[in-house]
């Protein structure tokens, strides 16, 4: 067990919410401020947000949420690692992406000048908004990142029925 | 739903080939965490870059100024929207200024899971040498 899952307030991570737009240079630089500004004023000392855990010193992949009608897409930064240091699972709607990064062997000569990677265990949960298909989910390792890809449920009692509004 | 936790399998995919572009981007570009550590002979630098393959990654090494710049590509599917991101898309570029002078001719560079491990080895001159005390 992860010394997070411990912590009361760790189920803020898991909220999906709009968090960052593309399609306009202003909306995104309005964006960047904005959340400059929440973790100013707004953070909590002990906030799980990874640049706050990164300033920690431990290592906590970042993580991207996208989605279109078929699918829901996760993305993880994962570098440095192996297919075989991360572990996927997933539960009752709940995505959960484990591993270890492993700091390199120390030799006995090294003069560090620099040390900004960082290591160490990691638990990513993410609770999908809607229901999926369990036996049909894949995950790809290439290039330093995770890929999760979560084909949505089309089963009909899931996707729901579209009620025609008739005038009275 | 089922109460069993699912494991599932990850699969390893090595990146096709691609073509060459021009690197000319309207991106962003980040600064990629860096460890640098000496030995008694090279100079090491160990870059997470992820998303960036051996063919993404440029190295240049000017006087002694060391640019590294990489251009990732991310697979997304079509007509997404993205519900919550914790990183962004961009190019990294970072510049550093070497004190010791280096034997260019035997630079290793290799990119391995999104991360670039480079050996700059010190020249002759650079390289530390003990000098033998006598009994006089």
């Amino acid at each position: 067990m992860a010394i997070t899952d411990l912590l009361p307030w760790k189920r803020e991570e898991r909220a999906l919410a709009p968090r960052r737009r593309e399609e306009d240079l202003f909306l995104t630089l309005r964006d960047e401020m904005d959340r400059m500004m929440e973790e100013f004023f707004n953070e909590p000392l002990f906030s799980l947000r990874p640049r706050m855990l990164e300033r920690f010193g431990s290592f906590f992949p970042r993580v991207d949420v996208s989605e279109n009608d078929k699918e829901i897409v996760v993305t993880a930064e994962v570098p440095g690692m192996d297919e075989n240091d991360v572990e996927v699972s997933f539960k009752n709607g709940i995505l959960t992406i484990k591993g270890e990064k492993r700091a390199e062997k120390e030799e006995k000569d090294r003069r560090y000048h620099r040390i900004e990677r960082t290591y160490g265990s990691f638990r990513r949960e993410i609770e999908m908004p809607c229901e999926v298909e369990e036996d049909k989910i894949t995950a790809t390792y290439k290039k330093g990142e995770l890929t999760v890809v979560l084909p949505k449920s089309t089963r009909p009692e899931v996707v729901g029925k579209r009620i025609p509004v008739q005038r009275g | 739903m089922a109460e069993e936790t699912k494991s599932i399998e990850i699969k390893k995919e090595t990146p096709l080939a691609e073509e060459k572009t021009e690197r000319i981007r309207e991106r962003r570009v980040y600064l990629p965490r860096t460890d640098i550590y000496e030995t008694r002979d090279d100079l090491v630098l160990v870059m997470d870059l992820p998303g960036a393959d051996e063919k993404s990654v440029d190295i240049m090494l000017e006087k002694n100024v060391l640019t590294i710049k990489a251009y990732p590509t991310f697979e997304r599917p079509e007509n997404y929207t993205l519900a919550y991101a914790e990183y962004g898309e961009g190019d990294f570029e970072r510049s550093f200024a070497l004190s010791d002078e280096i034997d260019r001719e035997h630079i290793e560079a290799r990119v391995k899971n999104g991360t670039l491990y480079l050996r700059l080895p010190k020249a002759g001159a650079a390289k530390p040498t003990k000098i033998e005390v006598k009994a006089g």
